[in-house]
C-alpha cells in the first residue's frame, strides 16, 4: 500500500508537470496567431506533423480486424485499469484509521488496527490448549469504535476444541469488550510439527 | 505527522495543537508493551495534565494512540 501511494504521488507531480508545459505550448501557440513564430511553434519544434502520421497510421489499423486492434484493446483495458486505481489512490482518504477505545471532551483512547490485530495475537497465544494463531483479521465500522475480530486458532490433538475457543474468547476479552469488537474465533486441529504450548 | 518542536527539540511522537481560546491538545503515540490499555491512557492522561499545571499551561484534551506493540510484539 505504501509502495502504491508513493507511485500514486510520482504520478500526480508528473501529471501536474506534463500539464504544465502543455500549457505553456497551447499559449506559446496563442501567441503566433499575433507573431509568426516560423519554425519555433511548438509543433514544428516536436515534430507533431510526423506524429501524428505515426499515430494516424496505428489508429488505422486498430480500427481494422487483426492482432493490433487485439493488442490495443488490452492496452486500453490494462490502462482503464491503471486509471481506476490511480483514481482511487488519489481520492482514498490519507486520513489513519484507528480503533477508538473511548472519545470524551478529555481526549480520546486509541490504537492502531495492526498494534490491535497484534495484542489480540499476543494474547490469543496464552490461551491454554492453542498451539499458534494465524494473523487475525479486523474488520472496522467506519467511525472506528465497532468492529469485527476474527481469530483462527489451532490447537493439539488432545485438546477440547471448545474449552480453547472460551480460553480464547476470555483472554481476548480486555480488548474485544472495550473496543466493542465482536469475536469469531475459529479453532482447528493444529498439523504435525507444529508449536504446542 | 507526530512531531512537535519546543524550543528548537523535536519531541517525536507528541501532538500539540493551540485552540482558538488558547488551550492545548495534546496527543501522544505510544509504544507500550501488552498491558491494560485503559489504566496506561489514565496514567499518561494524569501525567501530562500535572505536567502541564507545573508549567501553567491550560490543556483542554489529552488523547492516547497506541501505536505499536514493543518487545519483540510487533505487528
Amino acid at each position: 500500500m505504501l509502495l502504491f501511494r508513493a507511485v500514486v504521488r510520482l504520478v500526480g507531480l508528473l501529471w501536474m508537470l506534463v500539464l504544465a508545459l502543455l500549457g505553456l505550448g497551447v499559449a506559446v501557440y496563442c501567441i503566433d496567431g499575433f507573431i509568426s513564430l516560423g519554425s519555433a511553434r511548438p509543433d514544428r519544434l516536436l515534430g507533431l506533423t510526423a506524429v501524428r502520421h505515426h499515430v494516424g497510421r496505428f489508429l488505422n489499423q486498430v480500427g481494422l480486424p487483426g492482432p493490433t486492434a487485439a493488442l490495443g484493446l488490452l492496452c486500453g483495458l490494462a490502462a482503464i485499469l491503471i486509471g481506476l486505481l490511480l483514481l482511487l489512490g488519489t481520492l482514498r482518504s490519507r486520513k489513519e484509521r484507528l480503533v477508538v477505545f473511548e472519545r470524551d471532551v478529555n481526549g480520546t483512547l486509541a490504537a492502531k488496527p495492526r498494534t490491535l490485530r497484534a495484542m489480540a495475537r499476543a494474547l490469543a497465544e496464552q490461551a491454554p490448549g492453542a498451539t499458534s494463531i494465524t494473523r487475525p483479521r479486523l474488520t472496522l465500522s467506519r467511525r472506528g469504535n465497532r468492529g469485527r475480530l476474527k481469530v483462527t486458532a489451532l490447537r493439539a490433538r488432545t485438546s477440547d476444541p471448545q474449552a480453547v475457543q472460551d480460553a480464547i474468547n476470555a483472554r481476548l476479552e480486555p480488548i474485544s469488550d472495550p473496543f466493542a469488537l465482536k469475536l469469531r474465533i475459529r479453532v482447528r486441529l493444529g498439523e504435525r510439527g507444529e508449536r504446542v504450548q | 505527522m507526530f512531531v512537535t518542536v519546543d524550543g528548537g527539540k523535536r519531541l517525536e511522537g507528541v501532538l500539540c495543537v493551540v485552540t482558538k481560546d488558547g488551550h492545548y491538545e495534546v496527543t501522544l503515540r505510544l509504544i507500550c508493551r501488552l498491558v491494560p490499555l485503559r489504566e496506561l491512557s489514565e496514567q499518561v492522561k494524569a501525567a501530562v495534565r500535572r505536567t502541564a499545571d507545573v508549567s501553567g499551561l491550560p490543556v483542554e484534551s489529552v488523547s492516547v494512540h497506541v501505536a505499536e506493540l514493543a518487545n519483540g510484539e510487533e505487528a
